[in-house]
């Protein structure tokens, strides 16, 4: 069709063209307010999800609950607390039963029951320092003695 | 429908000088977004969804569809915000990208069931009054657009009318810059041409000069 008519008619000039392109910039379709609510609807539950997906993580990275009966032993000795003293008592008791033995052996033997008779309460203070007692000082600290010789 | 008081403010959405967010690119709002920031999710829909609509309007003759359009292209916006890389691209240049391919999709699913099918715009009513006469040629010129094949639309319409730089087109639409050269002058062409034989309507019958 464009073969029957002049050059001159032909096609739109550029200047007009570019009129054209600057009316369509100016008159853009605008969103509607139902479209522009559904988008931030969109984003807001992204959010939403997202902020529950970590909560869960969170969640799951706690400690199970435990075992009724082991909870239940727990809160009768007092708490997590009573149960962690109670523990390291044990501890303790073991290392020094391992470690020290004459020690404890010498305490624990009935050598001194005459200066227990005497007063059970007083011998730390009193009764070492005077010779009543059956305990001597180097009697209630730990002996070297065997670790040297051993050595 | 009641909209939520949130967006009652912004109907007028090209003036919107109530952002206090306005400053901010849209890098960091994506990216604080990302971070769970509600009044970025905000700040973006008001500033991208009428560049997405603006665009996918133009691509699509169908409305309604070219909402659907924005709205799962910002959807795909909102998805990828927490991996967003900084400095990688543009959060425009995406967004168009999205809507091109998306577009695309769906006038190639409408070419299988026919073109017959796709509704001509209607026709407006004749009238003296200046914006029906302007409203003619915008729709003279979409007409035209919609007759020219997709990539030249594409081009024709990310140069002229959102107004980006060649580099740019050539990165939404995946092409070479000299290609994108090509596309919009060819394109050009065939608009002038598709418009010429509505020169009475467009307003243009003295303009020879």
């Amino acid at each position: 069709m464009t073969d029957r008519n002049d050059k001159r008619t032909k096609e739109l000039t550029d200047s007009s063209l570019d009129a054209l392109f600057a009316e369509a910039r100016e008159a853009a379709p605008q969103p509607s307010g139902n479209l522009m609510a559904r988008v931030l609807a969109d984003a807001e539950g992204m959010i939403a999800t997202r902020e529950a997906e970590e909560a869960a993580r969170i969640q799951a990275l706690r400690p199970k609950q435990r075992h009724p009966i082991v909870a239940a032993m727990v809160a009768a000795l007092g708490g997590w607390r009573a149960v962690a003293g109670l523990a390291t008592a044990g501890v303790a008791g073991l290392a020094i039963g391992l470690g020290a033995p004459m020690t404890v052996t010498t305490l624990a033997t009935g050598g001194y029951t005459d200066g227990y008779a005497d007063g059970a309460m007083s011998y730390e203070t009193t009764s070492y320092a005077t010779g009543e007692s059956g305990y001597a000082l180097d009697d209630l600290v730990p002996s070297f003695y065997d670790l040297a010789s051993e050595g | 429908m009641d909209l939520p008081a949130r967006l009652r403010y912004a109907d007028p959405v090209m003036t919107m000088p109530f952002d206090a967010l306005n400053d901010v690119s849209d890098e960091a709002l994506l990216i604080s977004f990302g971070n769970g920031d509600r009044a970025a999710a905000r700040a973006l829909t008001m500033r991208l969804t009428p560049k997405v609509l603006g665009y996918s309007a133009r691509l699509l003759k169908d409305r309604a569809e070219a909402e659907d359009v924005a709205q799962e292209a910002m959807l795909r916006l909102w998805r990828i915000a927490p991996e967003w890389r900084q400095g990688e691209a543009k959060v425009t240049t995406w967004l168009y990208r999205v809507v091109t391919n998306l577009c695309t999709d769906r006038l190639r699913k409408k070419r299988g069931k026919g073109l017959d099918e796709i509704a001509e715009p209607e026709d407006e009513r004749p009238s003296q009054d200046a914006v029906l006469m302007q409203r003619q040629r915008v729709d003279a010129l979409q007409a035209a657009l919609d007759s020219l094949p997709d990539r030249q639309r594409e081009a024709v319409v990310l140069r002229h009318i959102e107004g980006l730089g060649n580099p740019e087109i050539a990165e939404v639409l995946d092409i070479s810059v000299e290609a994108v050269e090509s596309l919009t002058a060819r394109g050009k062409r065939a608009l002038a041409k598709a418009l010429a034989s509505q020169r009475e309507i467009l307003g243009f019958e003295n303009d020879g000069s």
